[in-house]
């Protein structure tokens, strides 16, 4: 998968760890081999996308999709979300939120602040792949400025 | 209501005695006002006995007046006026007899002897005058007897007329005694009623004042009910969005283990396929990326997904132990007992003492509250919490100062803080910190995102808060609230 002939990162925000290697899984299984960049915390997360300083000065030519839990220990992944979304240089980046709920409040919430996909990790493993596959083919119409 | 049968009873005497003095004035009045009349009616007889008397001896007096002049003189109109009187006595006399028994017994029998004899006299000398003897008239008037007579009657009858002006002098003395009293009692009883209308005044102003204070008291109390019911509405919602937060929480975080067992138990059937493949060939050819296949099967994914099974079946187990133990805490039966606040925090501050004093730091407190009565396994659990806290996230390379301080906080609560100089919390987390699972900052701590959560449910169950006011990298100060009596806290639940 390219954008405008680069190859796009994968950020995966995930604090489990079984649920970071069964995402995985699913998106080789959906033939996508992106090179995905895993993160349990919140923090450091922030750290890579922003950068260290959190200005995001300097980030803004590289091309990420982010893969973001709501959940996570040290903050929530609608912290994360507001803080991408409205930084000017990475707000383009899009971000797809992957989380155990379904809440409606907070699915309006996310899309409100710039979220361009919400996918509930479903129970049943059948429409978690299907979730995932979805994901595949999102990657592929995806267009990184 | 007893107080005001009581005050009802009181104004009920005071008009019975207000009734009951003017009814004996009313009384004494009438008596006297019928003793005056008496006394009148009886001077009244007096006066005409005594005006009888007085009429009585100036008849004889006229008698002997006429009789002495026709003796004299010879002259028969002497005897014009001496006729008339002697016509006059007897009228003069039953005039005086017809009075005296209303006025003084009956009548002096000697009296009437001597008014007999008297006239007796007179009409011998007239009688011998006429008869031309004027010497033996004389001789009789000389004799004295007549004059001796007139003597006795005219003392007898200034004895009748001066009994008469006694007996009219003490009656006059006894109406003016009684008159005496009569105004004693008018201003006595005009006093009493003065006092028996102001007290009933009094009575009743107060009674007013007491009607208008319960009214206002009920308007105050429907206020304050309100405001309560308020309260509870509002205490209610927030305990709502709680238990929902709480809900939320769970399920999301019951579900995270799910989705691993779900499925990794798919990855593990995924992986069986080609050990089936390879095992099941029962000597059919098997090719080279079968057994490739059936090899990374093996070594790698049945291992992988069972042990993210079992892990997520303990992660799953850990939680549920988590909700319960916080759950067991709601129920846990509170026992209010007085508890010593200086002991119970030296107490946990001793538990932490050695770690505290590894970092080079130091603890303080200061207790400026009375002792209160509550919950002491729940304070001691709160406090041992928090200073856990405070060591497990203290600085790295700052000397932790921990410092506790007890004060008053209004009549019915008391504040316990607990400020340390460690790693504080984001503004962000200031609320999130205390759900269930949730911690804060640099996870590179152990834990589980329980401890605070479970510090709130133990003060909430002892009808507590617990607030936070935190600068990022410059500390913490935890403040739990606490009602200084559990007691008083149970029975409003239980209301």
């Amino acid at each position: 998968m390219k954008a405008l002939g680069r190859e796009v990162t994968i950020v995966m925000v995930e604090d489990d760890e079984g649920h970071a290697r069964l995402i995985e899984k699913n998106i080789r299984r959906a033939g996508v081999h992106n090179e995905i960049v895993p993160f349990v915390y919140g923090g450091a997360a922030l750290d890579y996308i922003l950068g260290p300083d959190h200005t995001g000065d300097g980030m803004s030519d590289r091309y990420l999709l982010v893969l973001l839990d709501l959940n996570l220990p040290d903050m929530t992944g609608i912290d994360i979300l507001e803080k991408i979304k409205t930084n000017p240089n990475v707000k383009h980046l899009p971000v797809v939120i992957l989380t155990t709920t379904d809440d409606e409040r907070e699915i309006k919430r996310c899309y409100d602040l710039g979220a361009n996909v919400y996918i509930t990790k479903p129970v049943e493993y059948e429409s978690f792949a299907n979730a995932i596959r979805q994901l595949g083919l999102f990657f592929s119409v995806i267009q990184v400025p | 209501m007893t107080a005001r049968t009581g005050r009802d009873g009181t104004t009920t005497w005071l008009f019975l005695l207000g009734a009951v003095l003017i009814a004996v004035l009313a009384s004494l009045a009438t008596f006297i006002s019928i003793r005056a009349e008496q006394t009148f009616q009886d001077i009244v007889d007096e006066r005409a006995m005594r005006r009888h008397a007085a009429d009585l001896l100036s008849v004889l007096q006229d008698v002997e007046i006429g009789q002495r002049g026709f003796l004299i003189t010879l002259d028969p109109s002497y005897l014009e006026p001496y006729e008339d009187a002697l016509a006059r006595v007897p009228v003069e006399l039953e005039a005086l007899a017809e009075d005296i028994p209303r006025v003084a017994g009956e009548l002096d029998g000697e009296l009437r002897a001597l008014v007999g004899r008297r006239l007796e006299i007179a009409a011998e000398t007239v009688a011998a005058a006429r008869a031309g003897n004027a010497e033996a008239g004389r001789a009789i008037v000389a004799a004295g007897e007549g004059r001796a007579t007139m003597d006795r009657i005219r003392a007898i009858l200034s004895g009748m007329i001066e009994a008469s002006d006694a007996r009219n002098a003490a009656a006059i003395a006894a109406q003016h005694r009684l008159n005496v009293i009569l105004q004693i009692l008018s201003v006595a009883g005009g006093l009493a009623a003065i006092g028996v209308i102001g007290a009933a005044v009094l009575v009743l102003r107060r009674q007013i004042a007491a009607l208008r204070r319960a009214d206002e008291d009920m308007r105050r109390l429907n206020a304050s009910l309100e405001e309560r019911v308020q309260q509870r509405t509002i205490d209610l919602i927030a305990a709502n969005q709680e238990v929902q937060r709480f809900a939320y929480i769970v399920t999301h975080d019951l579900r995270a283990p799910l989705v691993n067992i779900m499925g990794f138990t798919s990855e593990l059937e995924a992986a069986l396929k080609p050990l089936q493949a390879y095992v099941l060939a029962d000597g059919a050819p098997v090719s080279e990326s079968d057994i490739r296949d059936a090899r990374t099967a093996a070594a790698e994914d049945l291992p992988e997904a069972l042990e993210f099974i079992r892990s997520s079946t303990r992660k799953m187990d850990g939680l549920i132990n988590a909700i319960l133990k916080i759950s067991r805490d709601g129920r846990r039966e509170l026992r209010p007992v007085p508890v010593d606040l200086e002991d119970l925090i030296r107490q946990s501050l001793d538990s932490v003492q050695h770690q505290i004093a590894e970092t080079g730091g130091e603890a303080s407190m200061s207790v400026r509250a009375p002792g209160i009565v509550s919950d002491r396994l729940a304070l001691e659990q709160a406090l041992g919490n928090l200073f856990d806290n405070a060591v497990k996230y203290a600085k790295p390379g700052r000397p932790l100062r921990l410092s506790v301080r007890v004060t008053s906080e209004g009549p019915r609560m008391i504040a316990i803080e607990v400020e340390d100089n460690g790693r504080g919390i984001r503004a962000e987390d200031h609320d999130r910190v205390f759900d269930l699972f949730r911690r804060s900052g640099a996870q590179d701590k152990p834990g589980e995102g329980i401890g605070l959560a479970h510090v709130r449910t133990l003060m909430r169950n002892i009808g507590g808060e617990i607030t936070l006011r935190s600068v990022e990298g410059q500390g913490a100060t935890f403040t739990l609230h606490v009602p200084t009596d559990l007691r008083r806290v149970l029975d409003e639940v239980k209301a």
